[in-house]
């Protein structure tokens, strides 16, 4: 055989083979296909049904939608900004538009680099095919998988126009923070219609699609900016766009709608909200039933709670050096829940420093030790159970209460030293500890525990003597509950959150019924207002009045040992509300100079600014006196009445029975005092 | 002629430029061109799979979805049909007892207000008076502070709770009706026909009449009232009241009383109730009474 003959020989084996392999392949598509087809699933007629689950709808109090779940809130194609929808086509498949179904030139791009560089994978799905994966598969990585995806692609295109194909993929595909489609992903970053948006908006969100939790803007705004830029050339480099279109926008600022879209401010209410859903309906019902959920929220007032606990955080971080590269690795958190004491309805929540950093909700999670802040109902107890009142005379002293099978307790006060004889009133306003211990010493810590389970707080308490100095753990929203009890004279409303639960088609599936029970005395109750009025007025808490608040309040500040969280539970006739400052891991809070953070120095101060500006205009309206009391002015350490201008202090007494010291009635020594 | 190998390259091209070769690589060129440029078998593939698409499953994540939010309206419908049933059974009640029998322990339906009203006025006034203070209702509901009334069976099923609510849903007062109450109200309404040793918690307890209306007359105002709590029930009874019995079960607060009588020459028993406190007074004397031999408790025509 000659020279040439061979080359043509070796050349027409070579085009034989060719041609073999692509039989061979054709054919191995073909049995592929096959096996395929035999479970691939069908798809939906019309295509718009996949859009067709209502959303479960969450509204505020005043009406206004607050949060969609589950479902898609669909908009035809003419109703999203054409900048958005060549940024997707761009970023995505810039072939959309010519194409059926497959991009073969960029998968067998996509097939070589796979397959010749190790451990880097390249896709080359076409919007059609993510269309279909996300419509029937996981993101389960197989070849038959893709395979499939691939065929329901191509019936995608085979029975639908690419306006149709593409409305179905901008309605569905998930952008992170809940958001599904455009137009709640518009609503959610930037509070505004799909259509409404700017090119630089649309880049950022057609940005988000390939990890919209590695890109959330709310969390990683260098990241999400970066893929905008991405996304921008992508335009350019198609010709939607021109360079100077791109620099433009890549330089515009964003005014991300962080804390006032639905899943900002609202948030953490809104998780504890669903999770009531879902306990009560299960998540099926709450996610694809469609449901029509009226809450409790007040927006307005937790748009001011937002605010407040943000400025109050900067406050505290100045307060304590702390530079923000610290705080951001563990910083301060903070808490504040409001609860209209009439009811227990739950009007703001707060969970935390930032929701889009830690989804922890700490008013409802976080069982922390309220420090003093639990001594109302040490107070409440010795009210009841001792038959004393707020004139009685009580001795600041060292105390040992000795405990079987262990050590004494010896209780110390906060400010380590002892102040001898004090009226009761005294007593908690200075929130004298040693006073607590004897209170608790004598009506036993089960009856302690049983005020406060009465008054709301539901948390495990253990029925020791130092649960009156507040060493069980409880959450901000029990201690506004339990103190709305005190403010609605005595009257527990159990704290809720859903007032209305309806259907899609607006039929009542539930509605909350606002019923009290007297957990204690109206008598009682008022008498620890008064003492507590004191709190606020005089005591640990008087910043509240030296921010400006003037309006009639009562409350209880609380600090755990080492300064590790500091509290102020605080009400008025109408709201109470709870704050929290802290770390989530146990570390104190200390300024500067090294001088801890009290619940008067950190926490008092949140409540004081937030009820400056949601209590704004209400009318002076003091807490109303039930019958059975009466007042006196009294000696602050005798407890001896004095007349008006003598030095005394006005005090809530029971109208019936003699108050001063040495009254039988009450238990004492023969000094006339409680021991 | 056998096929043999080429033995030079003109007799290659000669056989390579062969029609039959020629046309196979133009047809495979065509095919895969025309495939590059008029996706033909993508159009092939995906016209035959929309042709057999309503004979596949309804699998996936999309479809599963679809089939939760079925589920989720079943389960929706579900509650949404008991209510709008118990809501339906509430309006049809002409009384407290038969909306007590209709309802489901836990369940509750919302009445207006003049229905409300209506069936707290078909209560015996002194059961009326028992279950709310007329006073207190009529200072709500002349003010029109209430909106709605609340109902619900209680979940050991033992009595209804009745909550009157302000526009806000808000109770402005919760009232308690036994069950037992409710019921002996009901038994009231007739006379059974039979005799006291019928009710087994009359063992024991059955007296004389004339003794037992002896007795009651001894005792004050306050107690007769509170023993004989529908003295006007008794009167309408035609016929002469022979033994009367007490039962020895509490039931909230109230004991139950049999009064036999023969009406036409048959025994007939009315049932009622008097207040605890009250029919032990009078139960003591009786007993004591029973001590001294008095208070023979012979069956009905065994009386001497």
């Amino acid at each position: 055989m000659t020279g040439g003959a061979a080359w043509v020989r070796r050349l027409a084996v070579l085009v034989y083979l060719a041609l073999g392999a692509m039989a061979v392949a054709a054919l191995g598509a073909g049995v592929m296909a096959l096996v395929a087809v035999g479970d691939l699933p069908r798809v939906p007629s019309p295509l718009s049904r996949i859009i067709e689950t209502p959303p479960t709808e969450i509204f505020a109090a005043t009406g206004e939608r607050i949060m969609l779940l589950g479902g898609r809130e669909a908009v035809p194609l003419g109703r999203v900004a054409t900048s958005f929808i060549q940024a997707v086509v761009a970023t995505e498949d810039h072939r959309f538009w010519v194409h059926h179904g497959i991009d073969k030139l960029r998968t067998v791009k996509a097939l070589w680099i796979t397959l010749t560089r190790p451990g880097r994978v390249e896709g080359a799905s076409t919007i059609t095919q993510q269309l279909a994966k996300n419509l029937f598969f996981t993101f389960e990585r197989s070849w038959l998988r893709k395979f499939r995806e691939m065929l329901i692609a191509l019936q995608i295109e085979a029975a639908y126009d690419k306006g149709t194909i593409l409305e179905a993929y901008v309605n569905q595909i998930p952008f992170g923070a809940r958001a599904y489609g455009i137009e709640q992903a518009a609503r959610i970053y930037f509070n505004r219609a799909a259509m409404d948006l700017t090119l630089a908006q649309s880049a950022l969100l057609a940005g988000l699609p390939k990890s919209p939790t590695y890109y959330n803007p709310h969390r990683h705004l260098e990241r999400a900016r970066e893929r905008q830029r991405i996304v921008l050339d992508r335009m350019v480099a198609v010709g939607y766009i021109s360079r100077e279109q791109a620099k433009a926008a890549a330089e515009a600022p964003l005014e991300l709608a962080r804390g006032e879209a639905r899943t900002g401010s609202g948030s953490y209410f809104i998780d504890w909200v669903i999770k009531d859903l879902e306990q009560q309906y299960g998540p099926e019902v709450v996610y694809h039933g469609g449901l029509r959920v009226t809450t409790t929220l007040d927006p307005q007032m937790q748009r001011l709670a937002v605010e407040s606990v943000r400025r109050s955080l900067e406050r505290i971080d100045e307060t304590m050096g702390a530079p923000r590269e610290e705080a951001s690795s563990e910083p301060v958190q903070a808490a504040l829940v409001a609860v209209e004491s009439r009811t227990g309805a739950v009007k703001a929540m707060v969970g935390g420093r930032d929701y889009h950093e830690s989804e922890y909700n700490r008013a409802v999670q976080n069982q922390r030790q309220p420090g003093s802040g639990f001594k109302p109902f040490v107070y409440a107890t010795a009210l009841e159970r001792l038959k004393i009142h707020p004139a009685t005379v009580v001795v600041d002293r060292p105390v040992r209460i000795p405990i079987q099978g262990a050590a004494d307790w010896t209780p110390r006060n906060f400010e380590r030293g002892h102040q001898g004889p004090m009226i009761l009133k005294q007593a908690l306003m200075r929130s004298v500890n040693t006073i607590s211990a004897q209170l608790v010493a004598r009506t036993g810590p089960a009856a302690v525990v049983e005020t406060a389970r009465r008054c709301g707080i539901d948390s495990p308490l253990t029925p020791v003597y130092s649960v009156a100095l507040g060493t069980s753990g409880v959450s901000p929203l029990e201690m506004a509950s339990a103190f709305a009890t005190l403010a609605s004279g005595g009257v527990r409303h159990a704290p809720f959150g859903i007032r209305r639960v309806e259907d899609a088609h607006g039929q009542i599936i539930a509605e909350h019924i606002a019923g009290g029970e007297q957990a204690i005395a109206p008598q009682v109750s008022y008498q620890l207002i008064d003492m507590l009025k004191a709190v606020v007025d005089q005591g640990t808490a008087r910043v509240v009045r030296e921010m400006g608040f003037t309006l009639p309040a009562a409350g209880k500040t609380g600090t755990t040992n080492d300064y590790q969280d500091a509290w102020f539970t605080g009400f008025t006739p109408t709201l109470s509300v709870c704050t929290w400052i802290g770390y989530d891991r146990d570390r104190p809070l200390h300024d500067k100079r090294g001088v801890g953070l009290t619940g008067g120095r950190a926490a008092a101060p949140l409540w004081a600014e937030f009820m400056l500006r949601a209590t704004e205009g209400d009318p002076y309206r003091d807490f109303s006196v039930p019958d059975g009391i009466r007042f006196d002015t009294v000696d602050p350490v005798t407890g001896r009445p004095l007349p008006a201008g003598a030095g005394g202090i006005p005090v809530a007494l029971p109208a019936t029975g003699s108050f001063a010291a040495g009254d039988e009635t009450v238990p004492q020594t023969p000094e006339g005092r409680l021991e | 002629m056998a096929w043999y190998h080429p033995r030079n390259l003109g007799e290659y091209l000669w056989r390579l430029s062969a029609p039959h070769v020629i046309l196979s690589i133009l047809l495979v060129l065509c095919l895969f061109l025309g495939e590059l440029r008029f996706d033909w078998a993508e159009r092939i593939m995906g016209a035959y799979l929309a042709s057999t698409n309503a004979g596949r499953p309804e699998s996936g994540q999309i479809w599963e979805v679809g089939q939760q939010a079925r589920s989720a309206y079943q389960a929706l419908e579900k509650i949404v049909t008991d209510r709008l049933a118990s809501q339906r059974e509430a309006r049809e009640s002409t009384a407290f007892v038969q909306l007590a029998e209709r309802l489901q322990p836990g369940q509750g339906a919302m009445l207006s207000v003049d229905h409300f009203r209506r069936l707290y006025l078909d209560l015996p006034e002194t059961s009326a008076r028992e279950v709310a203070n007329p006073l207190r209702l009529l200072e709500i509901l002349s003010q029109h502070r209430c909106d709605r009334v609340y109902v619900s069976k209680n979940s050991t099923g033992s009595g209804l709770t009745v909550n009157l609510l302000d526009t806000a849903n808000q109770i402005l007062e919760s009232l308690d009706l036994p069950l037992q109450v409710l019921s002996l109200n009901r038994e009231q309404e007739a006379l059974h026909g039979g005799r006291l040793e019928q009710w087994p918690d009359f063992q024991g307890g059955i007296y004389p009449a004339d003794l037992f209306f002896q007795e009651l007359g001894s005792l004050s105002e306050e107690v007769r009232e509170a023993v004989v709590l529908q003295p006007r029930r008794l009167l309408e009874i035609e016929g002469t009241i022979v033994r009367v019995a007490i039962s020895n079960e509490v039931a909230g607060g109230y004991i139950r009383l049999g009064f036999e009588a023969m009406v036409a020459g048959t025994p007939k028993v009315l049932l009622t109730r008097g207040r605890e406190w009250a029919v032990w007074q009078i139960h003591s004397r009786l007993e004591d009474r029973a001590g001294n031999g008095a208070a023979a408790v012979p069956g009905y025509g065994e009386r001497s």
